[in-house]
């Protein structure tokens, strides 16, 4: 018997076969899905008026078409959530083409067009609730994990608004808007009772009463209990030395969260408050803290209001009025082997503390004038009444930092939708914006929106955004120990050209292709000052940015869903020349549902693909590829739900680059999960 | 590991191909329209001798509304109203003597008020889809948007051109009817 070596011709067939296969296997699919005919047609009336339209009301604060919106627009969908086993809002965003999520065991970042710089809380991307503004009045951001205001379950939808928004939301629309709308009262029978439990010893319940009478008054209240006692042990080889624990963090990631929604309306008045706090211990060892000790640790809580009157005047003209307060409490415990020069050799456990409140007020007047343009107009005042940062020890007793102020600011805005032909509409918008700490800000939006076939959308988008320096930027310090403040720090600014189409294809599939280039000036950037080597905020960065974004979605009649988005960029300081840190130049997403047995069983498939990124000084992270699985079953028993999730299906090992407070450059991340999740309508 | 992800969804694609069909959760606004539109004609109760033959063609004139149009004019390709195959126009035709339904976009710049008298006085559903089209004299109004849909029926403004609907669709909650006494 003899034994014959391969060719590598015949190697190189072995391993296409199976691939030519399987796409062979998938276009057979594809084919079969596309010659069924039933969608919408199958539905009766009652059904039909149940289906969502697909529509946006983040881009120009009114209900809008995806194709009429001068941006370019992803919506995520309860039934995308719920099939593809998303968590928090972190997860709902890494799935979209273009954004991408970095964790560092305390807070997810979210990242997008190549942009994620270290040490920024989410403060370039605007969020919204329902519409209302929840970045804080601190850090002008917004917390997307587990310490995001509302619990995932009650998502209705997400609306990601690409590109500058401050044409109509002002400072913090930078690189796009994020809006979360909440489901319906009306959607609940009478309430929904859920239970989820998984590793690493997680479990979370739910309980949630809705419901909506004939008169029109409508109510929703829910509440939601989360632990997660994390990993037992976590390594990281930059504390593998005396006097650290052998590089072990022992017991240090626990984690638990309360949410609570509220919400009552009538006709055009509503009345909504939101709520979470959030305990994280940190195993990383934060701001040179010490390694190791389970004092590390932060509290997170965030609760707003607001009360909302929408109503329609009988000469067609709109009006809402709205009134918010939001307020966010930050309490870090960091242990220390050394005070400090004050007490030298003295260890300490020092507070660092903020509280930040805000009310904010806004009234918009909307009409319509010959059928042909849509005005819009409002003003936008907030006070931020509480803007106080502490840090502090008991003992010994001192304090390093005791900052209180406030400040305000005001701003109005104008949007013109003018249809100026019947296939072209312009969109014109502008706002002003004056704040008490800073210089004023005028920012613009015109958008060539051309319906150039049924079915196809041309749109052609110039803006510009601004983010004003936040209160934690430019007055924290810890007593000049790590960090120390800069007074002087300028609002960022941003533009960004932008040329996207829209084209259906078929009854079945849709395609987004976007082409962008921005250019960002001032950007406020954490460094090291060389010359006292301490923390410290400056306009140091002028970025420049381009890419593409392409999107093909599927959607079958028999429930069979897909979406594939690719992005494809570039960003880099101007002045250097060099890539941006954390910032991937691939990003490559898909997922899948499809129904298992009839609609009552389904698989849902995530993959997500990410280039590798550096951390800040040339450390590379890995490229990562992630796969989700979840299995998705409902009304096998009236109002019963039951999921299954398995996270990090093939346990790869990846790792997401840091901010600068952390020693560690790169972190990893949680290998294999899972979760089992049940939940009953009632 | 990449082939088997690939086979896993070539095979989980596979299985789903046939399936019964599912209740999709969210559609394009022209779509659910469209469907809306054909999902009630089978209800409406036309005068006697309003088609020539009980298989001429069923006319609909879809004004500023090419994404409405577009999706009428698929379903027309493979379906029928009885025995009337589908016809989707976009302009104003001269003649209005074979005309079942005329579709009045938002985006058209008349309105109600751009259709001809003597149209609203023929047997021909005007269906629109802005606040108060079924309140001015309008039959239809389709309201969608990303919160609540309804669709609004002016039986008074139906009734006055003979046009009839079966109580099959007066028993369906999501229609909401308007009364005579609230058309202004």
């Amino acid at each position: 018997m003899s034994i014959s070596t391969p060719s590598p011709a015949q190697v190189a067939k072995r391993k296409i076969r199976p691939v030519v296969l399987g796409v062979v296997a998938l276009f057979r699919a594809f084919q079969a899905q596309a010659s069924d005919a039933t969608d919408l047609s199958q539905l009766s009336l009652e059904e039909l008026l149940e289906v969502k339209v697909e529509s946006v009301t983040a881009a120009s604060k009114r209900s809008q078409l995806t194709t009429d919106a001068p941006a370019s627009i992803t919506v995520v969908d309860r039934e995308q959530i719920q099939h593809l086993g998303y968590q928090t809002l972190a997860d709902v965003l890494r799935g979209v083409r273009g954004f991408y999520v970095s964790y560092d065991r305390n807070y997810s970042y979210l990242g997008t067009r190549g942009f994620s710089r270290p040490g920024d809380y989410n403060s370039r991307v605007l969020f919204l609730v329902n519409g209302q503004r929840i970045n804080d009045g601190l850090t002008e951001g917004a917390l997307i994990g587990n310490e995001f205001v509302l619990d995932v379950d009650l998502i209705e939808r997400v609306e990601i608004v690409r590109g500058p928004g401050s044409a109509m939301y002002g400072s913090s629309a930078f690189f796009g808007v994020i809006n979360v709308i909440t489901r319906e009262p009306g959607s609940f029978r009478a309430g929904e009772a859920s239970f989820e439990g998984g590793s690493p010893g997680y479990y979370k319940g739910r309980i949630s009463l809705g419901h909506r009478w004939d008169n029109e008054v409508e109510f929703l209240l829910s509440g939601t209990l989360m632990n997660r006692d994390g990993w037992d042990s976590l390594y990281y080889p930059e504390f593998d030395s005396p006097p650290g624990s052998n590089g072990r963090a022992i017991g240090l990631d626990h984690e638990e969260a309360q949410n609570a929604l509220g919400r009552v309306a009538w006709k055009g008045l509503s009345l909504e408050f939101g709520y979470v706090n959030r305990f994280k211990q940190l195993p990383t060892a934060p701001y040179e803290s010490i390694f190791g000790d389970p004092r590390n640790e932060t509290t997170d809580m965030q609760a707003y209001g607001r009360i909302r009157l929408e109503h329609q005047l009988e000469n067609e003209i709109e009006l809402v009025a709205n009134l918010a307060i939001n307020q966010n409490d930050y309490d870090g415990r960091y242990a220390y082997s050394d005070a400090g020069p004050a007490f030298p050799g003295v260890p300490v456990l020092e507070y660092d503390n903020s509280r930040a409140r805000w009310i904010g007020e806004e009234l918009l007047v909307r009409r319509e004038f010959w059928e042909r343009v849509t005005l819009t107009g409002g003003f936008e005042g907030r006070q931020n009444v509480q803007q106080d940062q502490f840090t502090f020890s008991k003992d010994p007793q001192f304090n390093t930092l005791s900052d209180t102020r406030s400040s305000s600011l005001w701003g109005a805005y104008a949007q013109s939708d003018w249809k100026v032909i019947e296939p072209v509409t312009l969109s014109l918008g502008g706002r002003y914006d004056q704040y008490s700490l800073g210089p004023e800000s005028w920012n613009p939006r015109f958008a060539g929106i051309w319906q150039a076939l049924p079915g196809t959308t041309l749109k052609a988008i110039y803006g510009t955004a601004f983010r004003a320096p936040n209160a934690y930027e430019t007055y924290y310090t810890d007593g000049n120990n790590t960090q120390k403040t800069n007074p002087d720090l300028k609002p960022e600014s941003i533009q960004t050209y932008e040329l996207a189409l829209e084209q259906q294809l078929g009854k079945h599939f849709r395609l987004s292709l976007s082409a962008y280039r921005f250019q960002a000036e001032d950007l406020i950037n954490q460094i090291v000052d060389p010359s006292d080597n301490l923390l410290v905020y400056r306009n140091v960065d002028q970025a420049r940015g381009q890419g593409v974004e392409a999107e093909l979605d599927a959607r079958f009649g028999n429930g069979w869903r897909a979406r594939l988005g690719y992005a494809g960029q570039s960003a880099e300081d101007r002045q250097a020349s060099v890539s941006l840190s954390n910032s991937p130049r691939h990003i490559v997403q898909g997922q899948l549902i499809v129904p298992l047995w009839t609609d009552r069983l389904t698989a849902g498939i995530e993959g997500r693909y990410l280039s590798h990124r550096h951390a800040g000084n040339d450390i590379p992270s890995d490229p990562q590829f992630v796969a989700n699985l979840t299995l998705f079953s409902y009304q096998w028993v009236s109002g019963l739900e039951l999921s299954a999730s398995v996270y990090n299906l093939f346990d790869r090992q990846y790792s997401d680059p840091t901010g600068s407070e952390l020693t560690q450059r790169l972190l990893q991340q949680d290998g294999r999960t899972f979760r089992i999740k049940l939940s009953y309508a009632f | 590991m990449g082939v088997l992800v690939l086979w896993a969804c070539a095979g989980l694609t596979w299985t789903a191909t046939g399936q019964t069909p599912t209740k999709p959760r969210s559609a394009p606004e022209p779509a659910v329209k469209a469907a809306a539109i054909l999902k009630i004609l089978p209800f409406v109760q036309w005068p006697t001798n309003t088609f020539a033959a009980s298989n001429s063609t069923f006319v609909m004139i879809v004004l500023d509304a090419p994404e409405v149009a577009a999706q009428l004019q698929k379903v027309a390709a493979e379906q029928k109203i009885g025995e009337h195959p589908i016809q989707v126009r976009r302009q104003m035709p001269d003649s209005w003597q074979d005309v079942q339904l005329i579709y009045v976009g938002r985006d058209y710049r008349r309105g109600l008020a751009g259709v001809p008298e003597a149209v609203r006085r023929s047997p021909i559903l005007l269906v629109g889809e802005q606040p108060g089209f079924a309140r001015s004299g309008g039959t239809i109004n389709l309201l969608l948007t990303a919160e609540s849909s309804q669709i609004e029926i002016c039986r008074e403004a139906a009734s006055r051109v003979g046009i009839r609907f079966s109580s099959h669709l007066a028993s369906l909650r999501a229609i909401q009817w308007i009364d005579e006494t609230k058309v202004q």
